[in-house]
């Protein structure tokens, strides 16, 4: 059985993506992806994944979605967008692809549950991270090991990044 | 249906959904935001795998997944502010300079 906790929030999430997928407006569809966000992060959170759901909120909802609705009301880019048109046959074309594709991912899934291959449950149970001290823990006890190199060489990216997005949005000068 | 299939099917929905409308909407903005949306379902299947089988990995995965998608959601967003500086409109019927 579906815990129900994580069924209504699994229903907001769907239906803020559906409603973020057909609205005619850019700005509705920006607010529909940060309500999405949170809940996602509420459900990072009913899982046991702590840290994750703390960096949801905090960096995908606070940052980047409010980077978006800012460079949307930057742009004074409210005029209404072309909607989805179910009269076109490309839209039902493209919804057949997208549908097709989660039928299939559905079914790899669902072939995973009971699949001989599926590798046995590793090291880091409940009972082992709570003896560990909690989920941020044992998170940030990897992080600062196993993963030390990544965490440096995606602070190096950050850089790259943010001098990129500078290079790119600053006016010409003559 | 369990709780973790429950969760993988939900990543699944909102892969395609980004999917979805990466496919058909003409606006810059909603095709970053479909991209955002289709990370988001990868990373919520990180984290059910992570869970259902006992291991971190998938969690910090989903950590240098959202810091990539910062960097991408900055660059991206710096690249419309030059299309919508150049062409006065952020819809991508207007970029078709390189067409032949």
């Amino acid at each position: 059985m579906v815990d129900p906790l994580i069924l209504i929030l699994g229903i907001i999430v769907a239906s803020l993506a559906v409603s973020m997928a057909l609205s005619s407006s850019p700005i509705t569809s920006a607010l529909s992806l940060v309500g999405l966000m949170v809940a996602l992060g509420a459900i990072y959170g009913v899982i046991g994944a702590h840290f994750v759901a703390a960096l949801q909120v905090l960096v995908y909802a606070g940052a980047i979605m409010v980077l978006f609705i800012f460079s949307i009301m930057l742009l004074n880019m409210n005029e209404s967008v072309p909607e989805v048109d179910f009269r076109n046959a490309k839209t039902w074309l493209t919804g057949a692809l997208a549908g097709g594709a989660f039928y299939a991912l559905f079914q790899g899934f669902k072939h995973f549950e009971s699949f001989e291959g599926r590798p046995s449950v590793g090291e880091f149970t409940l009972e082992r991270i709570k003896e560990l001290g909690g989920n941020l823990e044992a998170v940030s006890g990897l992080l600062f090991s196993k993963y030390f190199f990544q965490f440096e060489v995606v602070s190096l990216l950050i850089l790259v990044a943010i001098m990129a997005a500078l290079t790119l949005a600053k006016r010409k000068v003559d | 249906m369990s709780t973790p299939l429950f969760l993988h099917a939900l990543s699944a929905f909102l892969f395609c959904m980004g999917l979805f409308v990466m496919m058909n909407r003409r606006n810059t903005i909603l095709l970053l935001m479909g991209i955002e949306l289709m990370l988001n379902g990868v990373n919520l299947s990180f984290v059910t795998f992570s869970r259902e089988l006992g291991q971190l990995d998938g969690q910090l995965q989903l950590f240098f997944i959202i810091t990539i998608a910062a960097a991408e959601s900055a660059v991206g967003l710096s690249i419309l502010v030059s299309v919508f500086r150049n062409f006065g409109s952020a819809s991508t019927d207007r970029l078709k300079n390189l067409k032949g």
